[in-house]
């Protein structure tokens, strides 16, 4: 091998190298500057929420605020009913109704999509009358009642 | 010959009586659903001896680690959703009365508008038990 290929080989391999840093540097400093800007989005929001007042909203808040409306609309007036100021038990009860709340929202969605495929297998029935075990007893009876109303009905083809 | 010919219709009315009441009453009950009346009745035995391949009728009940789930009975004559019906309920009493039924059972439920089972009744006799002598092929 001649000097003078030893001498390009080398020259190209330290053009890689350099290459490859300098890559690698930017690359780092995107990455940095994307953290930094998701950390200073977070700061943002933070203070977005903690400056905003009850006159002035966030778009974050309005938002919270609508969801927490809604949910509160479709809760059985019968568990907002107990739910009193003196009962020292509220929160750990409305914990738990919201944990029933949200397994009954689950299973009803369950029984509108198999409305919605025509059929139910026994095994998908199994599960789902699983699900339904899972349920308190108001739930379970309205969830029961469009079961089986739409088996009755011939919308759902299934067995109980 | 007199003798012979009357000792002959005398062994074959033995005969024939015999095996009648060695069957005992049988009273076999199919399915009727009254869907007007909200009602439905039937032998669990009738049912699944018919001819007909989509008659049945029965109950059952879904269980939990704390107790019954539910409970539900259903009866068919036809293979449209509008010839079968089925109820369910969540009642303690109802869910008791499913456990006294068995095999051999007639059954009767009935249900309100929005299909919930309001009574459900069961009768267990021998005229609806099959005749255990009768070798079907």
């Amino acid at each position: 091998m001649k000097p003078l290929h030893v001498l390009v080989a080398l020259l190209f391999l330290a053009l890689v190298i350099g290459v490859i840093g300098v890559v690698t540097t930017r690359s780092d400093k995107t990455l940095a500057k994307s953290s930094d800007g998701s950390a200073v989005a977070a700061r943002a929001n933070v203070q977005a929420e903690l400056s905003s007042d009850g006159d002035h909203p966030c778009p974050d808040e309005l938002q919270l605020r609508r969801i927490i409306r809604e949910e509160l609309a479709v809760l059985p007036a019968a568990v907002l009913a107990r739910q009193t100021p003196q009962d020292a038990n509220a929160a750990s009860r409305s914990l738990t109704e919201g944990a029933g709340f949200n397994q009954s929202e689950f299973v009803n969605r369950q029984i509108d999509d198999y409305i919605r495929a025509g059929t139910i297998s026994e095994s998908e029935m199994a599960a789902l009358q699983g699900e339904i075990g899972r349920l308190d007893v108001a739930g379970r009876r309205q969830a029961l009642g469009v079961l089986v109303r739409a088996i009755n009905s011939g919308i759902l083809e299934g067995r109980l | 010959m007199f003798m012979r010919t009357k000792s002959l219709v005398s062994a074959t009315a033995l005969l024939l009586f015999s095996s009648v009441a060695s069957a005992g009453l049988a009273l076999p009950l199919p399915v009727q659903i009254d869907f007007a009346g909200r009602t439905a009745i039937g032998s669990m035995y009738a049912a699944r001896t018919s001819a007909n391949a989509f008659e049945y009728i029965g109950c059952g009940v879904r269980f939990g680690v704390a107790g019954p789930i539910f409970a539900f009975c259903q009866a068919g004559l036809g293979e449209a959703a509008e010839q079968q019906f089925a109820c369910i309920t969540t009642e303690p009493a109802l869910i008791e009365a499913i456990h006294a039924i068995s095999a051999f059972s007639l059954i009767v439920f009935a249900w309100d508008e929005e299909d919930n089972c309001t009574r459900i009744g069961n009768s267990t006799q021998s005229f609806y038990l099959p005749d255990f002598k009768d070798k079907k092929k």
